[in-house]
């Protein structure tokens, strides 16, 4: 008897239907799964018959035939236990086929017969819904995290037994349903507040632009100014995340198995810190097995790079394409997954090896050493970076005369408002930042009057810029623009913009 | 004998970079000429020489020197060897190099200092540089990096007489990156080495190089040196040969200044502009000039110093030296009050904010900006600035 049950693998954060057909005919007893399962589905066989007869529903002594379409596609993971169990219930006479019409399953099973969490099962209940179903079953687990969508009716099982049952008559033995949806208490993640860094105001200018425009930054400053500092207040001031931005991310986190299960809609920008001796696979994604890297889970949230120069020189290099196309795409021999890698780049180094220059008093670092010292930094990734600041070391006794700085509320107030102006702008683009401006609508969007366009030819000129960096600095003083909430980009603007590029003297020792 | 193939066997005796200059003078008087040495029985040889030195001397016996060689070689022996280096206590025993030697009749003025220069050290060495370039004083040093590089390299941008002596063969550069001062050196200025060509810059070799500095000069510029340098080794030969040594004051906060404020402290003079400076080497050379007319040593050392203290046209140059009231005009009130609380040593932005309590952060890094762009300021890291003088 053959039968066809709807379930879902992941590829990459996509999730991807896939019919679970079994079949079970007369002939030698044997158990195979045809369809290009990855080594989790193939193992699925022992899980799935000895929870069956952990269940006390054995498994017919039949040749039984699985096979997963479309069966070009590569499969992994555990989700397919529960359909692949549910389909020999099926063909061995104990369920009715109908009772699974339009019902998408998905769950690993134990040796004893219960049901654990899987990866992904938010992009697989949209999914479910976008297919048309009418019930999904996921594991119990799962349950609060599925439930972020609506539309569909989402039923949680702990045991094979209990799916069983409620095939059977559904009526008399439900499924848990999540009954209090959305009112799980969240403490407010507590980011480092921008009141508590004393001094330093070009630093946290430049955050504020950073944050405002999405663009990406490099600290630079000796050691214990409070680079870390900064950049750890850095998502208390971006803009919040819209409620599409947050299922975007908790799918990645879902994917990647990194979700956590108090906190199962992320509400907040993350900060994503690897360290220096990060692998290339670890930060852009990848494994036999494709998992999102560093990139993909700092995906609309800050991607924090300590100690720039001492990561691998090919790892960071790595970053140009992610920076450029905003998403990772891994390739297997049988197939390609992509995975979205669109964050806000933040990084830290040293000025020199020593950490003190140019204060000769404390560095005697030569020009060759930190020419090399330098170099570890390629130009390419150089070039994407829009912000430069150097930091200082500031005298206790100084900190002592200077008033609070200003605090992250307000910083956040002023980034929420020139995120509105980008938006409005944006409204007809695929972009929503302006460090995202493409090189072709830089003169419609960034638009200079007589007196900036004069200053901006003589600072071309007299700074001899690159085309490439003129427009960075074209694009940064749109959003310095913004934060003045000034149409028009003004010569104090373009200045502005131009104090933060990175300074050819310093960075083109060479 | 003929002097033309006693010179090539002296060349060929300095091929030894390990026989100093007095032992191969001694060998050559043992001999009576460097012909006969190289003629000379095999074991009388190995008795005067040191195993090292017989070794290589046996080397390059027979070693036939290619004609297009385009170095030139002098020995102490010519005419044209640097009569100032003649007088001090182990000249070499001869000398390759490109261009023309330092001339004997016109002041020359070793400029050195530390590698690492800081802005400072920068300044000084290039108004220096162009100063003595333009007053027609020859300007002698190192070639490396930092302090000797950048004075040689303002003395040749103002058509000055310069000249370096290197630590390795005079065919390389050392360091590389002084490559494009290397190139106008051996067109317009000279290029000395006592080491043989191609024989490479080792550590051993710079200290004696020094004592050629010093020993071509007649006053010895410190610009900047910290408090245990090669720069100091270089002062110490020079004192031992009879230089005058000048040192550029620093702050004494400055371990850059250290070297510099300790050989003041120990009585050197201190060095105050390049006009005061010329005026006293103006002094020092017409002594020479009396010392070596009595002797009877050179000829006529006219002096050619082109201008001197007393020209009214020099002052004004002094004050615009250290002076800064000229370079402010045409300047709003607010880049003023920026220009004057920066120096030669680098200020933060930061320390600029605490300065000057009534500006924010973007204010001043706008004004920062004007200045930069009219070349008021120097940014040297992403958040430091110092001034120019112009």
């Amino acid at each position: 008897m053959y039968c066809n049950i709807t379930s879902c693998s992941i590829l990459g954060i996509e999730a991807i239907p896939i019919n679970v057909e079994v079949d079970v005919s007369n002939g030698l007893p044997s158990f195979s799964i045809v369809g290009s399962p990855g080594t989790e589905v193939k193992e699925a066989k022992e899980r799935v018959f000895t929870a069956l007869k952990n269940t006390c529903l054995p498994s017919p002594l039949s040749k039984i035939t699985v096979n997963l379409s479309p069966a070009d596609l590569h499969k992994d993971g555990t989700a397919l236990d529960l359909p692949i169990a549910i389909g020999i219930l099926i063909c061995s006479g104990k369920l009715k086929a109908r009772s699974v019409s339009k019902t998408m399953m998905i769950g690993e099973l134990g040796l004893n017969g219960e049901i654990k969490p899987v990866r992904g099962v938010l992009p697989i209940v949209v999914k479910a819904k976008k297919e048309g179903c009418k019930q999904i079953i996921v594991p119990a687990d799962n349950l609060s995290e599925a439930s972020l969508i609506g539309g569909i009716d989402i039923l949680g099982a702990d045991t094979l037994d209990s799916v069983y049952r409620f095939l059977n008559d559904p009526q008399k033995n439900p499924l848990i349903t999540n009954t209090d949806k959305g009112s799980i208490k969240r403490a407010p993640v507590k980011h480092h507040d921008f009141s508590e860094v004393s001094g330093q105001d070009g630093a946290k200018r430049a955050s504020m632009i950073a944050a405002a425009g999405f663009h990406s930054m490099l600290l630079s400053g000796p050691p214990g100014v409070g680079k870390s500092l900064i950049a750890k207040c850095i998502p208390g001031i971006l803009p919040p995340l819209t409620e599409e931005e947050s299922i975007e991310i908790t799918s990645i986190l879902s994917v990647a198995g990194k979700l956590d299960r108090a906190d199962y809609l992320v509400k907040n920008r993350g900060f994503e810190a690897p360290h220096h001796s990060i692998t290339m696979s670890a930060l852009l994604g990848g494994g036999t097995v494709p998992k999102p890297g560093a990139v993909s889970l700092s995906h609309r949230s800050v991607l924090f790079l300590d100690e720039l120069t001492e990561f691998d020189r090919h790892t960071l290099d790595a970053l140009r394409q992610p920076l450029e196309d905003k998403k990772v795409r891994i390739n297997r021999v049988n197939y390609q997954v992509t995975y979205p890698a669109d964050f806000l780049l933040l990084c830290a180094m040293n000025p020199c090896p020593c950490g003190y220059y140019p204060d000769r008093n404390k560095c005697s670092c030569t020009e060759p050493e930190i020419k090399r010292y330098l170099g570890k930094i390629s130009g390419p990734i150089l070039d994407r970076i829009d912000l430069c600041v150097e930091m200082n070391q500031v005298k206790l006794s100084d900190l002592a005369n200077k008033a609070g700085g200003i605090s992250s509320e307000e910083m956040r107030e002023t980034v929420i408002n020139a995120r509105e102006m980008q938006k409005k702008r944006y409204a007809s683009e695929t972009y929503r930042f302006n460090s995202e401006i493409s090189g072709a609508d830089i003169e419609k969007y960034c638009h200079l009057g007589p007196k900036e366009k004069a200053l901006s030819e003589k600072l071309y000129d007299s700074l001899s810029l690159s085309l490439r960096s003129y427009h960075k600095i074209l694009r940064l003083s749109r959003t310095i623009a913004d934060l003045d909430q000034s149409e028009e980009i003004q010569e104090k603007h373009l200045l502005e913009a131009v104090s933060f590029r990175p300074n050819p003297a310093y960075w083109q020792r060479m | 004998m003929n002097t033309n193939s006693e010179n090539s066997f002296i060349r060929r005796l300095c091929l030894i970079p390990n026989l100093n200059g007095r032992q191969g003078i001694r060998l050559i008087d043992h001999f009576k000429s460097a012909k006969n040495i190289f003629d000379a029985d095999q074991n009388k040889l190995k008795e005067i020489l040191p195993e090292k030195q017989y070794d290589k001397f046996s080397m390059i016996r027979d070693f036939k020197e290619s004609t297009d060689e385009p170095l030139s070689f002098v020995s102490i022996y010519d005419p044209e060897y640097p009569e100032r280096l003649k007088n001090i206590s182990d000249p070499p025993l001869g000398l390759w190099y490109y261009g023309k030697l330092p001339e004997e009749d016109i002041p020359s003025v070793a400029v050195i200092g530390a590698r690492d220069c800081s802005d400072y050290g920068r300044f000084i060495a290039t108004s220096l540089g162009e100063y003595l370039g333009k007053s027609g004083v020859q300007v002698i040093s190192g070639l490396a990096r930092g302090i000797d590089g950048i004075a040689q390299k303002a003395c040749l941008d103002a058509d000055g007489l310069s000249c370096a002596v290197l630590g390795c063969g005079a065919d390389i550069c050392y360091p590389p990156s002084n490559k494009p001062v290397y190139e106008k050196l051996k067109e317009k200025g000279c290029i000395i080495s006592s080491y043989p060509p191609g024989y490479p810059a080792i550590a051993a070799n710079f200290p004696p190089r020094n004592r050629i500095v010093s020993g071509l000069s007649d006053a010895v510029i410190v610009i900047e040196a910290r408090q245990k340098s090669g720069t100091l080794i270089t002062v110490d030969m020079a004192l031992e040969q009879g230089r005058e040594v000048f040192a550029v004051p620093g702050r004494i906060t400055d371990r850059l200044s250290d070297g510099c404020n300790g050989l003041i402290g120990q009585g050197a003079n201190v060095f105050l502009s390049p006009e005061i400076f010329l005026c006293e080497l103006n002094q020092v050379f017409e002594k020479k000039k009396k010392k070596s007319a009595c002797e009877g040593i050179s000829k006529d050392p006219g002096m050619r110093i082109k201008s001197g203290i007393n020209n009214p046209k020099n002052r004004s140059r002094h004050r615009e030296f250290c002076g800064r009231d000229e370079a402010l005009s045409g300047l709003s009130e607010k880049e003023k009050a920026v220009l004057l609380k920066l120096s030669l040593s680098p200020v933060s932005t930061d320390q600029l904010l605490l300065m000057l309590p009534d500006m924010d952060y973007t204010e001043l890094s706008l004004i920062l900006m004007q200045l930069l762009i009219g070349g008021n300021v120097k940014q040297i890291s992403q958040g430091n600035f110092v001034r120019i003088y112009k």
